[in-house]
């Protein structure tokens, strides 16, 4: 089935199959196969039947359903295979059921929205993987995700960008990577997208500075789900390889890689209306007072001079991109990787840019009209939330090796310029005084938009160790991590030194088909805390079935504690061909 | 950790079956050991190709299938084997490398293509059933150890002399690992063919219950540079009602394989391009 998005950003279900073949073997699937066609076909009749009686939200959903039964059709092993080539992939259909729920919002998305943030419809992402060998030196690959994302914010379909931070819509096409890698010998010579997948441990890696990542839903696949958010960069990247058989205390392999990144591509974050969108970075408030202006200044209106400035302001929060580092302004890499037996030991370097957040308030409507010796003013703001880029450099080192039963991992990074996060709505609490004169002074053409920082640069060290214990069909891991912040700064989400502690257990049932994992994030300093159990079904060797539950906690104005209303359910269907 | 095991598995097993050809009778269990471990030195070839399919059957008859390949490659310390997986698709583009050594603990990388990433793994999967198979790295990490250093792990004594095994006959060995510590089994029982050397049953009993746990059972041998050669391993797990079977479709000695197959590039850049199919 081919399947289509129309102008009006609508997926449209005239899919054809590209997959299997009669007389193919594994006959339960071939009988699967017209079972599903011929519920796949009743389902997209429904669906249409369905959106036409009772709007937009469901026909998608059901929708949905129907292109994900479409691909348990096939029966091949791959998508499609020829000579060097093939082309795999999987299909995930995810559900996310927020703890604030309103099933009001799925059948009428017109409903207002002020109490359920960033409400999500059922998502669909379809992943391809392409690889090539055209030639014995020239390898290429390519990765890309047609995905539906679950938000209604944005009810427009795209191909995702490289230079925009603030770019979540409902549907889109992205290209994580794709590249072409050319081996000649010892040497390697990558060219195009690619992911810099740097760090041993899992979830808060140091070192894994690189890539950016999406952050529409960050938690989705766990903590481990960190890393499956990272996509690709341009970059030209050079790999030597070095080859020891015959000295034991040499390392075996040695592995030198760097890499040119043109251009610096920003993470991508959710819009201010989602659920993930953080809350520190987020102000809708009112403030109201009175402000006495700084000794010796003075604001004069109508002929008069005021000393104190009051009133009221509302300030709403939107969001603008902003143009990254082009190429005046590359990026650089380096890791260094060594491995003996019994230990693994790797350098990094990289010297390029963070996104980080940054605000403007910027005056809306306004009246102004003095009241006694008071200049007060009546007035809505935009707080404009923008990207930023800083210079960043990050050097560090990881180790693994085995100690007895135990699998152990170590990592640190010392970082320059690093970017912390400020409270917003602490900020604009405590500075309501200096907001308001800002205000006042841009409404009398004195002073332009005022400035108000989210994030800072500041230098720290990073580090984490983790330990694993596999036992029959137990899984242990535990590890620690610790954020020191070397430069004084007040007003951080961040504390200025923090210990995370991360424990996973995992266990397998019923033949290794059953597998559940309950993981949990506590900060010993700042106290928040995060618990997410899975359960995950392999119904075949192509189907998985994942259910699972988030729970965020702590003080709102951190890193975790500020997503503590984002508790939810979710199921995940994984379809692989 | 689960896919490393299993690749060792094969590599071991398929190692140990490598026989040479037919020498003068045996008169103790362990005097019949020693020549098993001879004639599988002289004829271990330097390097290996295996394209296997496996198997798994669940207890209700429903089965997974996993393609693999493996390469393999002695050295003066020991050998380095990896194995890159083909199917099912959850599975395609994992890579396992080994290095398997006489005297220590062998090292174990494996790469997760969704990550990127290599991840060293702890040898304690000893211990632990491979995944969803019925094969485990104790399994034939103890099965290599009585071939290779039977002296070392136990005793052997022969409890028949002559017993058919599809059609070969073959003297059969109990042996007894020594110490509790190195094994979850308190005994095998061995079906050896001194004809052409070759082992072609295993029995693995559980050292707490006595009770019979395992069977292994080699058969569909062909000769490759005159070396008789297993293509079928069929484990059942007699407690679980659960087996597995490996099927070699391809196998190639001698291939002058080189250094760079066995490093973390290669596992990340997948398998050389393999001529044919499954």
């Amino acid at each position: 089935m081919e399947c289509a998005v129309d102008k009006g950003g609508n997926v449209q279900f005239r899919c054809s199959s590209w997959l299997g073949s009669p007389g193919s073997d594994a006959d339960r699937e071939v009988e699967k196969t017209a079972k599903f066609r011929r519920y796949s076909k009743a389902i997209v009749k429904l669906a249409r039947a369905a959106r036409r009686a009772v709007g937009f939200g469901v026909w998608r959903g059901l929708a949905l359903a129907a292109f994900s039964l479409a691909f348990f059709a096939s029966p091949a092993e791959a998508l499609f295979t020829y000579d060097s080539w093939s082309v795999d992939g999987y299909y995930d259909q995810i559900i996310v059921v927020p703890s604030r729920f309103y099933w009001q919002q799925y059948v009428d998305p017109s409903l207002p929205n002020d109490e359920l943030k960033g409400r999500e419809y059922p998502s669909g992402f379809l992943n391809l993987e392409t690889k090539g060998d055209p030639t014995p030196w020239l390898h290429l690959y390519s990765f890309t995700v047609f995905g539906e994302d679950g938000t209604a914010f944005v009810p427009r379909c795209q191909v995702y960008g490289y230079t925009e931070t603030f770019q979540h819509t409902m549907c889109g096409l992205k290209f994580e990577e794709s590249y072409a890698e050319m081996t000649f010998g010892p040497l390697d010579i990558k060219l195009g997208l690619q992911k810099f997948p740097w760090g041993v441990l899992d979830a808060f890696a140091p070192n894994d500075v690189v890539d950016p990542q999406e952050l529409y839903d960050p938690f989705l696949a766990g903590l481990a789900g960190i890393r499956y958010s990272e996509f690709g960069i341009p970059a030209i990247q050079f790999g030597y390889q070095i080859l020891n058989s015959t000295h034991e205390y040499l390392p075996a392999e040695t592995t030198i890689q760097a890499a040119y990144i043109p251009i610096f591509v920003p993470s991508r974050f959710p819009n201010v209306d989602e659920r993930w969108y953080p809350t520190t970075a987020q102000a809708v408030v009112t403030t109201s007072g009175q402000a006495t202006l700084p000794a010796g200044t003075t604001i004069t209106f109508d002929g008069r001079s005021f000393n104190a400035v009051g009133g009221s302001l509302t300030t709403t929060t939107v969001t603008r991109n902003a143009s990254p580092p082009g190429l005046d302004q590359p990026s650089f890499a380096a890791r260094l990787a060594s491995h003996w037996s019994k230990v693994d030991v790797e350098g990094y370097y990289y010297y390029g840019f963070q996104t980080g957040l940054d605000a403007l308030n910027r005056l809306g409507t306004y009246t102004i009209s003095p009241i006694g010796n008071v200049l007060s003013a009546i007035a809505t703001s935009d707080l404009v939330v923008f990207p930023f880029f800083e210079r960043f450099q990050s050097a560090g080192g990881a180790i693994s090796a085995p100690v007895g039963p135990i699998g152990l991992r170590g990592e640190f990074a010392v970082q320059h310029n690093a970017l912390f996060s400020k409270d917003l709505t602490s900020l604009v609490n405590e500075e309501a005084s200096t907001e308001v004169i800002n205000l006042v002074e841009q409404a009398l053409h004195i002073a332009g938009p005022g400035r108000i920082p989210l994030m800072i640069p500041a230098d720290a060290v990073q580090s984490g160790i983790a330990a694993d214990y596999a036992f029959e069909t137990w899984y242990f891991e535990f590890q620690i991590n610790q954020s020191n912040i070397m430069t004084n700064q007040t007003g951080l989400i961040e504390p200025k030194f923090e210990t995370r502690l991360i424990p996973t257990i995992s266990k397998s049932f019923l033949r290794n088909t059953l597998h559940l994992t309950v993981s949990g994030l506590y900060s010993l300093q700042a106290r928040y805390w995060f618990f997410e159990p899975l359960l995950a079904y392999d119904y075949s060797d192509r189907l998985t079935i994942t259910v699972g539950g988030l729970m965020l906690g702590g003080p709102l104005d951190t890193v975790i504690g500020q997503f503590a209303g984002n508790d939810e359910a979710f199921v995940r269907i994984r379809y692989s061909f | 950790m689960k896919r490393g095991a299993l690749a060792l598995i094969i590599v071991l097993l398929f190692a140990t079956f490598v026989a040479a050809p037919r020498t003068s009778r045996a008169e103790t269990a362990q005097q019949i050991l020693d020549q098993l471990k001879a004639a599988a030195q002289a004829r271990a070839p330097h390097d290996s190709f295996q394209k296997g399919i496996m198997t798994i059957y669940s207890p209700s008859g429903y089965k997974r299938v996993r393609k693999l390949v493996t390469y393999a490659k002695g050295y003066p310390y020991g050998s380095k084997d990896i194995t890159f997986f083909l199917a099912p698709p959850e599975l395609k583009g994992v890579a396992v490398l080994n290095w398997t050594y006489p005297d220590r603990e062998d090292d174990q990388w494996t790469y997760f293509p969704e990550t990127e990433r290599v991840r060293r793994i702890n040898a304690n999967a000893q211990k632990q059933d491979v995944g969803d198979s019925d094969f485990s790295y104790e399994d034939t990490k103890l099965f290599n150890d009585v071939v290779a250093h039977s002296h070392k792990l136990g005793t052997g004594k022969i409890i028949k002399e002559r017993d058919m095994v599809d059609g070969a006959p073959c003297t059969v060995i109990e042996f007894t690992p020594h110490a509790k510590d190195v094994t979850q089994y308190g005994k095998l029982v061995l079906w050896v063919d001194k004809q052409d050397w070759t082992i072609r049953k295993i029995e693995f009993y559980d050292r707490q219950t006595g009770r019979l746990h395992k069977v292994l059972t080699v058969s569909d041998f062909v000769n490759i540079n005159g070396d008789p050669t297993p293509q079928k391993l069929e484990m059942v797990n007699k407690e679980a009602g659960t087996r597995t079977v490996l099927r070699f479709v391809e196998i190639r000695y001698n291939q002058n394989l080189s250094d760079e197959l066995f490093t973390q590039r290669s596992m990340r850049r997948g398998p050389p391009v393999l001529p044919g199919s499954f």
